[in-house]
């Protein structure tokens, strides 16, 4: 292409829930763009719809509705399965567009009992899959929408140490004789219409670690820390480099954390196929436009 | 004034006899506004635009800085291009405009049309890059 040049890309660093990437070769506003799709329009899924039954506990229903809201869900296998509510043709909720969860918990002892995503049930038919068969219940977990916390994320993360010690998110706490009783419904969404839904839970962006160009100002250069990706001698008592003035912005260090709700480098590769789909919907816009004003002349 | 008063009132009848008819037309008009609001994309007074195709403004609906900056970008460096920017009019409206000023004899959204593919070509090769780069990280 004549007015793009060829941007490169290398993963620097990748785990399960952290991934780090150098761009270089392309605009800063390429690479924002990058930063900005991941975090606000890649969807997942979470819980939009909450009817509380009974609420005995110390919290009240607004409370709740909106931490169970934040519970982030393991997203990768349904979410490009889903519908969006507004795009589905059913009147409220059908399975293309909401996946009904229940949670039913009262203490009955005198000692404080948790509620935590554990207690949560999902009313799908098909993530009802009873069998013993080990392969059969991995393939279940994957397809699956759970909370993206505790057994969900371990079973998930199979051979990957790292996962051990994830907790099952504590939504309340019951005393003895209170209860919760309600049900919600998990819908997909993007980032844009509200956060819950934002697959990252940290986006690092960094250009131009030295600072040459100056786009911002040390107060106090030498309280500056050096930055991972600096290029000055280590041993450098200078803690900027000198102003390059005709410079522009070329490398970019993005380093994506997920929340869980997808794998890191789905978040990426959705991402791209986000703003692809949406530059190929414009351009098919803009032919039209394009035909309507040949036909007017 | 009682005189005034009764031919005020006669056109007021008149023009309550005629609305009875219309309810079932107000409605099918909203069904025909739906469709546009849907649409991506809107020529900023086509008029003008049709005398002179080289100055384009162009409303696109629900998009932001993620698109807006990027093609802007693109824009600004292709040699047909007098001038373009972009401007997000109130944070809470979903839309921005998008200004294009080609040289003369060069219609503007041809031009839109090659920045477009531009910026889809960007991302399509930062895609196979990345896919690359992530097949040989898990290797």
């Amino acid at each position: 292409m004549p007015y793009a040049n060829q941007p490169n890309i290398e993963v620097t660093e990748l785990s399960n829930d952290l991934m780090k990437f150098v761009l270089w070769d392309t605009d800063l506003s390429v690479a924002n763009s990058l930063r900005r799709v991941f975090m606000a329009e890649v969807p997942t899924i979470a819980i939009d719809w909450v009817q509380i039954e009974t609420n005995t506990s110390v919290l009240h229903d607004e409370f709740i509705a909106h931490r169970m809201g934040l519970i982030p869900f393991l997203s990768d296998y349904h979410v490009e399965k889903m519908q969006y509510t507004r795009e589905c043709e059913c009147a409220e909720f059908c399975d293309e567009c909401s996946i009904p969860f229940i949670l039913q918990m009262k203490c009955k002892d005198e000692a404080t009992l948790a509620v935590t995503t554990a207690d949560l049930r999902c009313m799908n038919n098909d993530t009802v899959i009873v069998c013993s068969k080990k392969v059969v219940t991995i393939l279940a977990c994957f397809q699956t929408v759970r909370p993206a916390c505790g057994k969900a994320l371990r079973e998930r993360g199979t051979g990957r140490e790292d996962f051990h010690n994830r907790e099952e998110i504590l939504i309340v706490k019951l005393r003895k004789g209170q209860e919760l009783n309600l049900k919600a419904y998990a819908k997909k969404g993007f980032g844009k219409e509200h956060a819950k839904w934002n697959p990252t839970c940290g986006v690092a962006f960094e250009y131009d670690p030295d600072n040459a160009l100056r786009h911002t100002i040390y107060p106090n250069v030498e309280e500056w820390p050096r930055s991972d990706h600096s290029a000055l001698p280590e041993d450098s008592t200078e803690k900027e480099a000198p102003f390059d003035q005709d410079g522009k912005p070329n490398k970019f260090f993005f380093s994506i954390e997920g929340t869980g709700a997808l794998p890191v480098q789905r978040i990426v590769t959705m991402g791209i196929g986000i703003l692809k789909k949406k530059l190929e919907e414009l351009n098919m816009a803009l032919s039209l436009e394009l035909q309507a004003h040949a036909q007017q002349q | 004034m009682g005189k005034k008063s009764e031919k005020t009132e006669k056109p007021v009848e008149e023009a309550m006899e005629v609305e009875e008819k219309p309810p079932v037309e107000p409605e099918a008009e909203e069904e025909d506004l739906n469709v546009p609001a849907k649409k991506k994309m809107e020529i900023l007074d086509p008029k003008s635009f049709e005398q002179d195709p080289s100055n384009l403004t162009l409303i696109l609906y629900e998009e932001d800085h993620t698109i807006g900056n990027s093609i802007k970008h693109i824009l600004s460096r292709m040699d047909e291009v007098e001038f373009c920017g972009y401007n997000v009019p109130h944070p809470l409206e979903d839309k921005i405009l998008f200004r294009v000023q080609t040289k003369d004899g060069i219609n503007a959204l041809e031009v839109l049309v090659k920045a477009f593919e531009s910026v889809e070509q960007i991302f399509s090769t930062i895609r196979g890059k990345f896919e690359e780069s992530y097949e040989q990280s898990i290797s």
